[in-house]
């Protein structure tokens, strides 16, 4: 089975998340109440065994940071599917109030619900964009959850992605960081696009690039 | 609504209300447009005395500024919001029906999920909130956290795993980290051996835990009985061990794993008068300098286990950079 | 007499979408179009030569578009700048307006050529 992505249809994949990273930037940057930095999204076909290897090369967070991973899973009606993780470093979590302009540190089950609030805003603006860009349909989501929190980045992506932990051998991994100028906050967005799903993406680029 | 196979909107209304799943829609004023029978069975207010009604004037205990804040990103963003139980227990006070009550739960704990839909005459956003009773689970983690602490309590006691006696994951992997510190330094050879009993949720499924429990002991001790005594073992997680072989080169190491993986295809354990054979498949690699850290090491073991399952199981494959090696496992013994 | 453009975006694709468009846009005229696929090479081009517009990406590698308008304010560089971006968050507007861009537009799917049309037709570019 050929999974590649041609050219084109990277370029045209590009643009496509381009505008979902834009979308997603602009909800954060209203809820946050600041000015985001948007870098140039990442896209490339993994294969499973490299993926650790890749989110460690890829991520914004240096390989010993302490860090927190959540992650939610989605799926639409053109079987387009897969899961998205966020990774917010020790260091934003303890800026939370002063971003949010709070005077009073956050306890730890406020700080926890912001994390979770936060991720399914960057996840859910994102991957709606995605699939309404690409399929016309909008993405059905399942709730955000904890997959580990304070603990090395290294350490959690040699768990997460531990190759028999993953049931495909590749999939299209899409990485988006945001920064907040003034203020330290920073977190990475890993979309991870299943193989099968791949197919049907193929589609609907091909699909775009002849509308061009 | 064509293509459901369902042309009549009262059978879709009957399967809405049946399902075990709390279920509400809330125009834009928060006005109540649907409220399934999950949802009045446990609040005690049938659905005709809802309908119309604004959502907080009924429920005046809602924590209003909070929803209202929740409800208001769902309009405007259109997009998915969950509450989950280990947030905030519970969004409304329904009772539970779990037989264990003695537990501090006082109301049905709660998954929430907020779903935008379009109101098709109005083009507005009517937002359907479904309840999802957890209270189960949340009782089953009470328990199994308390098992997990005093577990982790006692292995973090003795650097041993509970079961099999082995080293415990932890251990091992610190020996792994200080030999590769060890070898970044001095250059010294040593490998990692990580090996897998094959189909072991067969064993379980079929002859029950406790029967798998003697099966990974009795490997264990196996593997225990074949190595040095500079070498390292330890339980991994679940069905998986980690061999740390100290001065061991990639041939020897790979050597050494063909041959417990015969020795573990000749046992036999018993249970209750069953006999069960087992295989396991291995994994191993060796220092190499261009590896980055242990954890990476301990990676690369795995991605090489996971050729040897894919490649037939009870087998040795060795990791390298062109790619993993399947070795044949009937070698002979050189040794 | 020929309208020089500039078109800066990291999408090969973009670029070739707008040079359609511009092209149905400027019908009349004669459109000499050059390309550059980041901020350094925008900057180049942008010393080397005058353009009528420049058509500016915000998120690119190694330079971003804002960084090229600061480096263009800095300089004291005058060029007619239009920034199309998927950067669509509040305030982005206003900062690069305040960086010495002329315009300010939203990239959508599909592309949509009002506000474009509207802003050149404000600037006299077109009737």
């Amino acid at each position: 089975m050929s999974i590649d992505l041609t050219e084109d249809q990277y370029e045209m994949l590009k643009e496509v998340v381009n505008l979902a990273m834009g979308q997603a930037g602009s909800d954060l940057a209203s809820i946050l109440n600041s000015f985001v930095d948007l870098s140039v999204p990442d896209i490339q076909i993994v294969k499973a065994e490299k993926l650790a290897e890749k989110v460690l090369q890829e991520s914004v967070f240096g390989e010993t940071e302490k860090v927190t991973l959540l992650r939610q899973t989605f799926y639409n009606a053109a079987f387009m599917e897969g899961e998205a993780i966020v990774i917010f470093n020790d260091e934003t979590r303890q800026r939370f109030s002063e971003i949010l302009g709070i005077s009073n540190q956050m306890n730890l089950v406020e700080e926890m619900d912001f994390m979770l609030e936060l991720s399914n805003l960057m996840v859910g603006a994102c991957l709606n964009s995605i699939s309404t860009q690409l399929f016309n349909k909008g993405m059905t989501f399942s709730p955000p959850e904890l997959l580990s929190e304070h603990k090395e980045l290294r350490i959690v992506a040699y768990e997460t992605f531990k190759r028999r932990n993953l049931k495909w051998d590749y999939t299209l991994l899409s990485k988006i960081t945001f920064n907040l100028r003034e203020k330290s906050f920073k977190s990475d967005l890993l979309i991870f696009i299943s193989e099968a799903a791949i197919k049907a993406i193929n589609k609907s680029l091909d699909k775009l690039l002849s509308e061009l | 609504m064509k293509h459901m196979g369902i042309d009549n909107i009262q059978t879709l209304y009957n399967i809405l209300n049946h399902i075990n799943i709390g279920m509400t829609v809330l125009d834009e004023q928060n006005r109540i447009v649907v409220w399934n029978q999950f949802m009045a069975k446990h609040s005690g207010i049938d659905e005709a005395d809802l309908v119309g009604k604004n959502l907080f004037d009924v429920f005046p205990y809602l924590p209003e500024q909070w929803l209202e804040l929740k409800l208001k990103s769902v309009r405007l963003i259109r997009n998915y919001a969950f509450v989950s139980w280990t947030q905030k227990p519970y969004l409304f006070r329904f009772s539970h029906n779990s037989m264990m009550t003695g537990e501090n739960i006082d109301f049905m704990h709660q998954d929430c999920t907020f779903i935008p839909v379009k109101n098709e005459l109005t083009g507005g956003v009517y937002v359907c909130i479904t309840i999802h009773d957890m209270t189960d689970v949340v009782i089953s983690q009470m328990k199994f956290a308390e098992i997990k602490d005093i577990n982790r309590t006692l292995e973090q006691m003795t650097n041993h795993d509970n079961l099999t006696s082995l080293y415990n994951r932890a251990y091992v992997e610190r020996q792994i980290e200080l030999e590769f510190e060890k070898a970044k330094r001095y250059g010294n050879a040593f490998s990692i051996v990580f090996c897998d009993i094959d189909k072991f949720k067969v064993v379980n499924d079929t002859h029950g835990h406790l029967a798998g429990d003697e099966v990974l002991k009795n490997v264990g001790a196996t593997l225990q009985h074949h190595l040095r005594a500079a070498d390292v073992l330890g339980r991994y997680g679940g069905e998986e061990f980690i061999i740390l072989l100290p001065e061991t080169t990639l041939e020897s190491a790979s050597t050494l794993s063909q041959r417990l993986c015969r020795n573990i295809e000749e046992i036999v354990t018993n249970f209750q008068d069953v006999e069960i054979k087992t295989s396991i498949s291995i994994g191993v690699v060796s220092f190499r300098p261009d590896v980055q850290n242990y954890l990476q090491m301990i990676h690369e073991a795995d991605v090489a286990l996971y050729h040897s399952k894919t490649n037939g199981r009870n087998a040795v494959s060795q990791y390298k950079i062109t790619g993993c090696e399947l070795l044949g496992r009937d070698l002979q013994n050189d040794d | 007499m020929s309208i020089s453009i500039l078109l800066v975006d990291d999408s090969k694709i973009m670029r070739k979408v707008i040079a359609k468009e511009l092209s149905s846009i400027f019908n009349n005229h004669e459109l000499n179009i050059t390309e550059a696929g980041n901020g350094n090479e925008a900057l180049e081009c942008l010393y080397a030569s005058e353009y009528s517009l420049v058509f500016l990406d915000l998120t690119m590698p190694e330079k971003t578009g804002y960084e090229v308008l600061e480096t263009l304010q800095a300089k004291g560089i005058k060029a007619n700048v239009i920034v199309l971006t998927a950067d669509i968050q509040p305030q982005a507007e206003e900062v690069v307006k305040s960086l010495g861009a002329i315009g300010y537009i939203k990239k959508e799917r599909p592309l949509n050529i009002v506000p474009l049309t509207k802003l050149l037709k404000d600037r006299g570019m077109i009737k």
